[in-house]
This record gives C-alpha cells, structure tokens and sequence, in this order.
C-alpha cells in the first residue's frame, strides 16, 4: 500500500521532470520576447512585453475578473457537455439496441458531425435569448453528435465472447446485459468522444461570447482586442491557452485512472 | 454480380434511407410552425426558408459572400497544409528542434482555436489576411502533429531494407518516408478542414466586411429570419458536401496505412 505522502512526493517529482524537460524552451521564448519587446524591435502595441501581460494577469487575477469569466465560461460548457453526454449516450444506446433508431439517427449524426454548429448563433440568440440558456444549448447541440457516435461506436466494439459469455451463464434480462457488461466496456470509446467534445464545448462557447458578448473569458478577450489594450488580450489568451490545457489533462487524467483495468 | 439497373435501384434505396430522417425532422418543423405551436417570427416556416433558399441561390451577392468564406477556408487550408507538412518533417528529423518545440505544442494544442480570432484581429484588423491567418494558425498544429506521428511511425524494417538493396539518403525520403507518412498527412487535413469551416465562419460573425457568416448575421440583425435560415442551411449544405466528400476519398483512396482509422 502506498500511502498519501507518497504519492504526493511522487507526484512533485514528476512535475520537477516535466518542468526541468520541458521548460527550458518556454524560458528561451519567454528572454528573447521579453527583450525584442522592452528594447523596443516590435511595437508594443502588436507585442506587449510578457511583465506588462503578467502585470495585468495579475491585476485581474486579485481583482477577481479573471476568476468570473472563467467560471462563466466554464459554466456554460460544462453545463452544455453534460447535457450533451446525457443525451448522446441515450441516443447511442438506442442505435446499439433498436435498429429503426439506428437508421433513423446515423444519417443524422453523420451530417451533425460535419456541420459548421456555430452558423447557428443567431438563430439561438433568436430563439433562447443572450442569457446562459443559448449557448448552453448550442454547446449541448454541437457536442452530442461525437458522443452519440462513440457510445454507439463503443457499445458495437465490445467482444463478442464477453457478451455471449453473459449470456450462457445466465443473464436474461437485456438491461442487465446492458449494465454489466456492454456499458462497462464501451466506456473508454465514451470517453474519447468526451474529449473531443470538451474542446469542441470550448470553441462554442468562446465564439458565442465574442459574437453575443454576456461575460466570460471570450468576452474579455474580444474586448480587449476591440479597445486595442494588448496587455489584457495577451492575458486573457494565456489563461484560456491554460485552461484548455488544465481541463484536457483532466479528462486524459480520468482516461487513465478509470480505465486501468482495460 | 448485380447488373447495373440493380446496383441504382440498390443505391437510390440506400440514398432514400439516409434522407429519411431528414425528411421527418422538415415535415415536424413544418408541421409545428403552420399549427402556430411556434410563434412564426421565432422561426419561420420550412417552406418559406426553402423557398428562400433557392431565391438566394439566384443572387449574385449570395454567391459572391459565398466563395469568399471558402476562399478563405481553403487558402488558409493550404498554407497551413504546406507549412504544417514542413515543421512536422522538420521535428521528425530532428531531435534538437523537436525538444524545443514540442513543449509549445503540447501547451497549444488543447487550445480551442476560436480564441485566436480576437489575436488576428488585433494584429491584422478587419481584412481578408486576419481571416485567411486564423485559419492558417488554427489549422496548423492537427497537421504538424499527424506529418510528426507519421513520420515517427514508419516501421523502420522497410527503412532498413530500402537501404540494405541501395537506396540513397535522399531517395530515401522519396521512396520511403513520405508514401508511409502520407495517408498521417491526409488525415491531419481531414481533422482541419471542418476547423477551418468554423474559424472562417466565426471570424465572419465577429467582425468582417464579406464572407457567408456576415451574412448571417446582417439577415438576423434586420429580422429576415427566413432569409437567414436560408443562409444558414445553404453554408450548412456546401460545408458538409465538402467534408463528406474528403471523408470518401480518404477512406477509399488513400487510406493504404493499416488503422489508422481510429486516430
């Protein structure tokens, strides 16, 4: 048994190695910006100088703006994506059960798949108004068709024998076939499309705020762009850089864990 | 074998098929509307965003907004394509580089590319270049990373035998790295190509002077929801057409590299 001071050594370590493999190019980056910008080589409104975007992320990480936008932000995309896999599972749960659902929602996950979701901005902001509900829906829209198609995916991919030895020894009911043994292993495909599906809950949101305004981390950004304060574009991009790359470690992270024994 | 009247029966059928379930969502959205369920300002009734539809499609205007929404995709596309193919072969090759690199790339790559519209804006303005850059620098990092992983997958049994029967160095890259690595490219593109759909279109919303997504947007500004349907569903048309289409021809033609399709 390892206990919990053990992991967290372990886990310091190994953020130490990371660092110490992978942070030399970010500092080489970050002393040639930092003098081509303060010697004055670029202007600085097309490259603010890394202390000054610091200096406002820091600014607005005490004065709690950053902190508001992000959770707006993060609100309405997680709260989409749940939405999304709720009703995408059910629905790759019916195509994998029933084969009129099948037909009747391939075609349909297919083409929503491949369609451009965001060119329905204004219709939601027509429809749900510019509160929360809008882009929640449309994060919810856009990201049940990848899940829909890897729960499906997942629940044909699982082995045969696994369901047949289900069968033979006994499981009659198909709900329990269902619950012990087809859902347990299409999880990893599930999540995949999960992952996918965090980023695509991302993009959506972020355009719907740049489009339709109402707070958050996009807003932020595209108002500074707007008023040309490069300080606070760079600042808000960094945090986004570093959410996106938080939140996909995250779920990468789950993979990991929930799926040891695959 | 089935004879050629069988085969476009067969074909038709499965065409049918696949319309179905589009057909049903079309025929409920008409019936919803024309029983006023749905206020009709709210959203217009299919008939009339058909109907609408293929008045736009008479318009030069339409067409014109069109092409350059895809002129955009498609040229930012390309360039991301050739300079993403270069710094892909570049960090397969090189360790050096590939240890500066790769550290931005893991950071970035999680990144959701409509962020970078406000960026290009900034640098670029309101003009054609911002939008054709954002697609550029969203499409980039999908294709860096699949020319990196098909370079670095190459069995390198078929290196070792080119080289045992006297291949060169330089034929080498003919011959052996870019066939292997090629259907990794392909696929990069694929996985770019709806992203730069959505980049061109968002940048469209945001701020731009043409392009389909300006469009949109002008048609729900001045309240013609019809039109704006329309709109909506001609890009819809024209971006999946497009897609479907790539998708096809990847998967028949050019996928010679064993599972690959799971990537």
């Amino acid at each position: 048994m390892r206990s919990s001071s053990d992991a967290k050594i372990n886990f310091t370590s190994r953020l130490l190695t990371t660092i110490k493999e992978h942070g030399i190019p970010f500092v080489i980056v970050a002393i040639i910006w930092e003098m081509m910008t303060s010697f004055g080589f670029v202007p600085s409104f097309f490259l603010p100088t890394l202390s000054s975007i610091a200096n406002s992320i820091i600014y607005w990480t005490f004065e709690g703006t950053l902190l508001n936008s992000a959770v707006i932000t993060l609100f309405r995309a997680i709260s989409g994506l749940s939405l999304a896999i709720t009703l995408g599972f059910t629905i790759g749960i019916i195509m994998y059960i029933n084969k009129s659902g099948r037909l009747f929602f391939e075609p349909l996950i297919v083409f929503g798949m491949s369609f451009p979701v965001i060119t329905l901005i204004p219709a939601f902001v027509l429809w749900f108004g510019f509160g929360h509900v809008s882009r929640i829906l449309l994060v919810a829209l856009a990201c049940t068709f990848p899940i829909a198609m890897s729960t499906y995916n997942g629940a044909t991919n699982v082995r045969k024998e696994y369901v047949w030895s289900a069968l033979v020894l006994g499981t009659s009911s198909k709900l329990k076939l269902m619950r012990k043994i087809v859902i347990p292993h299409s999880i990893p495909f599930i999540l995949g499309g999960v992952r996918v599906s965090l980023h695509i809950s991302l993009i959506v949101a972020f355009v719907f705020e740049m489009v339709a305004g109402g707070g958050g981390l996009g807003f932020l950004e595209i108002r500074a762009a707007r008023f040309f304060m490069a300080p606070e574009l760079f600042a808000s991009l960094f945090t986004i850089v570093i959410i996106g790359f938080i939140l996909d470690h995250i779920v990468q992270y789950v993979q990991k864990r929930l799926l040891a024994w695959v | 074998m089935l004879n050629v009247a069988e085969r476009v029966k067969l074909n038709i059928s499965r065409i049918l098929g696949k319309l179905f379930p589009f057909l049903v969502l079309f025929s409920l959205w008409e019936l919803v509307t024309r029983f006023d369920l749905i206020a009709r300002d709210i959203l217009p009734r299919f008939s009339e965003v058909f109907l609408a539809m293929i008045s736009l499609l008479k318009e030069e205007m339409v067409l014109y907004n069109l092409s350059i929404s895809l002129y955009r995709s498609i040229v930012g596309l390309t360039i991301s394509t050739v300079v993403g193919i270069v710094i892909g072969y570049l960090i397969g090759y090189s360790t050096k580089l590939r240890w500066f690199v790769n550290p931005f790339i893991m950071l970035t790559y999680p990144l959701p590319k409509t962020a970078l519209v406000p960026l290009t804006m900034f640098w670029l303005g309101v003009t054609n270049e911002a939008a054709i850059f954002v697609i550029f620098l969203g499409c980039l990092l999908p294709i860096v990373v699949n020319t990196y992983n098909g370079v670095t997958n190459i069995d390198i049994k078929y290196i070792w035998s080119a080289r045992v029967l006297g291949t060169s160095e330089r034929k080498l890259f003919w011959r052996i790295v870019l066939p292997a690595s090629l259907p990794y490219i392909i696929n990069g593109v694929r996985i770019a190509l709806p992203l730069s759909f959505i980049l061109s279109i968002s940048v469209e919303l945001v701020a731009s002077r043409a392009g389909i997504g300006t469009l949109i947007s002008t048609y729900g500004d001045l309240g013609v929801y019809d039109y704006m349907f329309g709109a909506i569903i001609l890009y819809i048309l024209v971006a999946v057409t497009i897609e479907r289409i790539m998708t096809h021809l990847f998967k028949k033609k050019i996928n010679w590299t064993e599972g690959l399709e799971n990537l």
